[in-house]
């Protein structure tokens, strides 16, 4: 046994039941080789010994996160941060225009939006202060929703604020409570703003003034209601919103229509889709798709559906 | 009188959204998947991490559990990768300090050897010193009871290396008992197989 008393795969065999009787006898017979064994049976009963248990707390802990990570649809949110950082450099390249150029696209958009409702009313007032009122509310919209009012000092703040308040989301209900906030922000400041100048005006509008469509996607990239969510948050999207005016509801918003999106567009936290809502390529405010692509390129999709608009 | 639901149907039905049954599950085999994890990394607060980690790992990957592995051996292949995983974030953390017993590994109870609070730092220092690739079949052979076969199925290498690589390192953990141990002490040790002594860590039935 001499030439075998080291050969660790017999010993571990052996400790494994797997050697014959012959072999274990012949061990057994060697002093040194029996040794050995012991040694290799010791080292076997103290990785086999119990370890000291976990805490009830931290094992209620453990057991308790993994249950959060089984959460159906977690909404995965992007940092507004890092994607204002993304534009930023994205602008710095295109040599884009300045916020307020961005806020005043914002106030004609809303401008054009607010016109259908002008028309139909029958009270008459001043151009001036209905192009005013919908000059205000697009400023609402942009300061609350973007946050982007061309003032630098301004600016990191409210992303300071709006970063918070996404994240804050992410732990709810990320893509009703971001959605129903921003559209509430669009629609209620867009509507009420109109609903008066309604009650008191009707103008003669140029409605050739359609934004151009790189205006438009200026103001799309600046202040795109809800930034990066996922598409189970975006399926969840069924505001169901509602404009006030000539004594019925007009629908804004519908639920986003699953067939539009891409398949092969990643899933999670790179979700390249954003959610707006003003559409005047379609002729009315309408829930727009907004999908990033990896190539760089944006298209925007009627969310209902799925025709490119862009 | 079994009253509680086997591992089969709590899986099915967490798979169906059942989150009582993913909760009894997780409950059930956290001490086990703990214990590997511990084992491997070597320390409490650690093994804690990796326990998590490997439960969430467990959560986001039940639907693609497909019941061809015994859910033991599929938890534990997650449980291993789980405590590599945290063994390389402790390097990277580099904050490597061994001078905190209340976090290293305590050797309790089953091992009759001489002088304890030595074989405390042997094992301490031995399971640290194995190499990955030997540390992993040893700790699912002895601590876990896993045979061969499973053992190669859960670290996806050949049951022919599983049994080199235990032999290695058990043999690298003789080694360093051998240096340090009291001779007189030691237990003989006679054939008949390996028995975990751990009543947290259960192996398979067809060991």
């Amino acid at each position: 046994m001499t030439e075998n008393r080291y050969d660790d795969e017999l010993l571990s065999a052996i400790i494994d039941g797997e050697a014959t009787p012959e072999s274990v006898a012949a061990v057994e017979a060697d002093p040194v080789a029996r040794q050995r064994l012991s040694d290799m049976a010791t080292g076997v009963d103290i990785v086999a010994s119990p370890v000291p248990e976990a805490t009830p707390e931290r094992r209620a802990q453990s057991i308790a996160a993994a249950m959060a990570a089984a959460t159906p649809a977690a909404p995965e949110v992007t940092s507004l941060s890092a994607e204002r950082h993304k534009r930023d450099e994205k602008q710095k390249k295109s040599g884009r225009p300045p916020g307020w150029l961005i806020a005043a696209a914002a106030a004609l958009l809303l401008f054009i939006l607010a016109t259908p409702v002008l028309f139909n009313s029958g009270s008459v007032d001043t151009a001036t202060e209905a192009a005013d009122i919908a000059a205000n509310a697009a400023d609402e919209v942009v300061e609350e929703v973007s946050g982007d009012d061309g003032e630098e000092a301004m600016e990191d703040e409210e992303e300071a604020m709006e970063e918070e308040a996404m994240e804050d989301e992410a732990a709810g209900d990320a893509a009703e409570a971001s959605g129903n906030a921003a559209d509430t922000a669009v629609i209620e400041s867009t509507a009420d703003d109109a609903d008066s100048a309604v009650a008191q005006s009707s103008v003669d509008l140029d409605i050739e003034t359609v934004p151009s469509i790189e205006e438009l996607e200026l103001l799309i990239d600046d202040a795109a209601i809800i930034p990066e969510l996922s598409t189970n948050d975006l399926l969840a999207f069924d505001t169901s919103l509602t404009r006030a005016g000539g004594g019925t509801d007009e629908v804004l918003a519908t639920t986003v229509n699953e067939a539009c999106f891409n398949t092969d567009q990643t899933i999670g936290n790179e979700t390249p889709y954003s959610l707006v809502i003003l559409d005047p390529f379609a002729g009315g405010p309408t829930l727009v798709l907004v999908e990033f692509n990896d190539d760089g390129t944006t298209r925007f999709l009627n969310a209902e559906t799925c025709a490119v608009l862009r | 009188m079994q009253t509680l639901a086997d591992d089969g149907e709590l899986i099915r039905a967490a798979q169906r959204g059942d989150m009582a049954s993913l909760e009894i599950l997780l409950d059930r085999h956290h001490d086990r998947i703990r214990a590997v994890c511990a084992k491997v990394v070597g320390r409490g607060a650690d093994a804690d991490d990796a326990a998590q980690m490997a439960l969430i790992s467990i959560v986001k990957n039940l639907d693609k559990y497909d019941g061809r592995a015994q859910f033991t051996t599929w938890s534990y292949r997650i449980a291993t990768n789980a405590a590599i995983d945290e063994l390389r974030r402790r390097k990277r953390r580099d904050s490597d300090s061994l001078d905190d017993d209340e976090n290293h590994l305590q050797v309790v109870g089953t091992t009759d050897i001489g002088n304890a609070s030595t074989a405390k730092i042997v094992i301490d220092d031995a399971l640290d010193q194995l190499d990955e690739d030997f540390k992993l079949p040893v700790v699912l052979r002895d601590l876990c009871g896993l045979n061969y076969d499973e053992i190669a199925e859960v670290l996806d290498i050949a049951p022919g290396t599983v049994r080199s690589r235990i032999a290695r390192g058990r043999g690298k953990l003789a080694d360093i008992i051998g240096d340090v141990g009291d001779d007189e002490n030691r237990n003989d040790v006679t054939s008949g197989g390996n028995q975990s002594t751990n009543p947290d860590v259960q192996g398979s039935d067809n060991d």
